[in-house]
């Protein structure tokens, strides 16, 4: 809105100075000569000098005719040629096409999505009004005007007040404008209320409303109407601006949220691998946990819990477990699920032993775990590529192969081997039927 | 084709990866071209023409599905291997659909990725442990909409060649242990990747699905 301040004082100015009028003639005081197609005349040159200035017409946003009303509010079967026809035509009845005119670029400039310029100008505002105006003389000239004498200055009172009101609130907007600025536009905005709430009551009143029966309670409905127009366009403005600000604050915390992880997770052990460079074991073995742990809150879910009593759930934790406590690198495979009872547990418990020796006696090697489970039994092998030995010459104190694996499983009614010799690795056959 | 030294180019949006991989193939394979986005790789396959295409499976701008049909479309014979860091089944098993001739991921070793590049440079498939789980996974069970058996199905030596890549062995292992020839054992492997672009591919979406894991 950079308009020239003297022309939005002259089109304040003007406006004022037709709502006093307005009241003026509404009480019965000094009346100005505006009937007849002169006045009618001279208000339509005023329109046309103050819309058509240079200012209002550099607006890059108005694409239509005046407003760009009838442009905007085009449709499939509803071509804006129709719409001024619209409006010209309804244009007598009390100005109702020129006011709904109005009130649709109202509408249209509020709704316009946040942080697109303000549409409205005071300026082009008020030259709408006396546009209306002009062209409600003009029908009345020609005897076709219906309504009143009075009722051409109430439509040109409610319209100029309302223009005013909303190009201050329009103008609010902006939310780098000063402190002096603001209360500027908040007088404007209780000018313009005034304004046209005085309209209305003149309205009321010259049609006889107030002297009736009902006349409070359509006083009320009017003054409620006006209310809505005023305040519903402002509510319709705070909540998009409301939503827009939580949809801000959600991705902020959102972002906040990723920092936090990424400080606590990713920056913690980047700054431990820094340290222990020299340690590649150690390195690997946290860089293997934190990759583990992305890939979760990647997922969003951890994987062991997403299968809670599950076979395949605890063979998850189970190797990163190994892999964090022992700093191997282990394959798993699962073919199949089971739920995970007595038999599912001891297989459990046995190849968790199988890992722990290969991850002892095969320091550095490839350490595979498959898992295949049908309807009748489950299998697991652990496979490890280290440098094997012979089964048949084990000292009889390596108390772990015989009682944690082959014996755990024996127990279950399972069958557990161990395939192993010199240079060939070692691979650990765990077997337990399922029923 | 020279297949000791296939002619590779590697395709990833990561620099930092593409520098990585380059100087662990150093001396093992050639390394003809790197590419960082879809348009470039495929125009460098195109002007290098290489036997080994090593393919990052995402990537902007359609990824590595994207390179795999422009190939196509350019009528590039060079063989894929996809590398990811992604474990995701569907991943996996949509690249492998695609006509990649094996999928290995990030974590796997300098050696183990020249072996790899070789294996597929010498027109053999690439079955990671992982992806020998997925295809038994998928395959294990009736089919749901059986269209065709000799598809959708797995024979019964293929299923014991899975599972001993599953467990970590390798062919030749696998070949003495079943008392056949590795050559023997590439075949089966082979048919089976055949089989996983032909079935019914429903059936392997909804697995895919159902499976979604990330280890």
């Amino acid at each position: 809105m950079t308009r020239e301040p003297s022309l939005q004082i002259l089109a304040g100015a003007l406006v004022v100075l037709a709502g006093v009028a307005a009241v003026l003639n509404g009480l019965g005081g000094p009346t100005l000569p505006l009937d007849g197609a002169a006045s009618a005349l001279a208000a339509l040159t005023g329109a046309l000098a103050l819309g058509l200035s240079p200012a209002g017409l550099d607006d890059p946003l108005q694409e239509g005719w005046y407003a760009g009303v009838a442009s905007a509010l085009e449709r499939p079967g509803l071509p804006a040629w129709a719409i001024r026809l619209i409006v010209l035509a309804s244009a007598p009845l009390a100005g109702a096409g020129v006011a709904a005119y109005a009130l649709a670029a109202l509408v249209l400039a509020l709704t316009a999505p946040p942080g697109a310029p303000v549409r409205i100008d005071p300026l082009r505002a008020t030259a709408t009004g006396f546009l209306g105006l002009a062209v409600v003389l003009a029908a009345r000239a020609g005897g076709l005007l219906l309504g009143g004498a009075e009722l051409p200055w109430a439509v040109l009172m409610i319209g100029s007040g309302l223009a005013l009101f909303w190009s201050a609130a329009g103008a609010l907007r902006d939310a780098d404008a000063s402190q002096a600025l603001l209360d500027a536009r908040a007088a404007r905005t209780d000018l313009g209320l005034l304004l046209s709430l005085a309209g209305v009551v003149w309205v009321l009143s010259r049609a006889g409303l107030f002297d009736q029966a009902g006349g409070t309670i359509a006083a009320t409905c009017a003054a409620l109407a006006v209310l809505a127009l005023v305040i519903g366009p402002r509510w319709l403005r705070t909540s998009r601006a409301l939503r827009a600000e939580s949809t801000d604050r959600a991705r902020a915390q959102e972002r906040s949220e990723l920092a936090d992880h990424l400080h606590d997770s990713v920056l913690q052990t980047l700054a431990l691998i820094q340290r222990r460079a020299g340690d590649p074991l150690a390195v690997s073995a946290l860089a293997r946990r934190q990759e583990r742990e992305l890939r979760e809150w990647l997922l969003g879910e951890p994987v062991a819990s997403a299968a809670e009593g599950s076979l395949a759930g605890a063979l998850h934790a189970l190797v990163a477990e190994v892999e964090d406590l022992h700093g191997v690198r282990i394959e798993l495979v699962i073919v199949g699920d089971a739920p995970l009872d007595a038999r599912a547990g001891a297989l459990l418990g046995a190849a968790r032993e199988a890992l722990l020796n290969a991850a002892r006696h095969a320091p550095g090697a490839a350490v595979s775990l498959f898992t295949k489970v049908t309807d009748s039994q489950i299998e697991i092998f652990v496979h490890d590529r280290g440098p094997g030995f012979d089964p048949r010459a084990m000292a009889p104190e390596r108390r772990g192969v015989r009682e944690s694996i082959i014996r755990r499983v024996e127990r279950h009614g399972g069958v557990a081997q161990v395939h192993s010799a010199p240079g060939q690795g070692c691979e650990v056959t765990l077997r337990v039927g399922r029923k | 084709m020279s297949a000791e030294r296939p002619r590779v180019v590697i395709v990833d949006d990561h620099a930092l990866l593409r520098a990585g991989v380059r100087a662990e193939l150093e001396g093992s394979v050639e390394v003809v071209g790197e590419a960082g986005t879809v348009a470039e790789a495929i125009a460098m396959i195109a002007a290098t023409e290489p036997d080994v295409v090593l393919l990052d499976v995402h990537m902007p701008d359609g990824g590595g599905l994207a390179v795999i049909a422009g190939m196509t479309a350019g009528g590039q014979p060079a063989r894929v291997l996809a590398l990811s860091v992604s474990d995701a089944p569907e991943d996996v098993i949509e690249i492998v659909r695609a006509g990649a001739a094996g999928y290995v991921t990030k974590t796997i070793s300098a050696q183990e990725l020249a072996d790899a590049i070789r294996r597929v440079a010498r027109g053999d498939v690439v079955l990671s442990q992982r992806l020998a789980g997925f295809v038994l996974d998928a395959f294990s069970g009736a089919p749901a909409e059986p269209s065709d058996p000799e598809l959708d199905r797995l024979t019964p030596r293929e299923q014991e060649i899975l599972e001993q890549i599953a467990r970590g062995y390798l062919y030749k292992e696998i070949a003495a242990s079943l008392g056949i020839s590795a050559r023997t054992v590439e075949t089966h492997v082979s048919g089976v990747l055949r089989k996983l672009h032909l079935t019914n591919r429903h059936q392997l979406a909804r697995w895919a699905a159902q499976h979604r894991m990330v280890e």
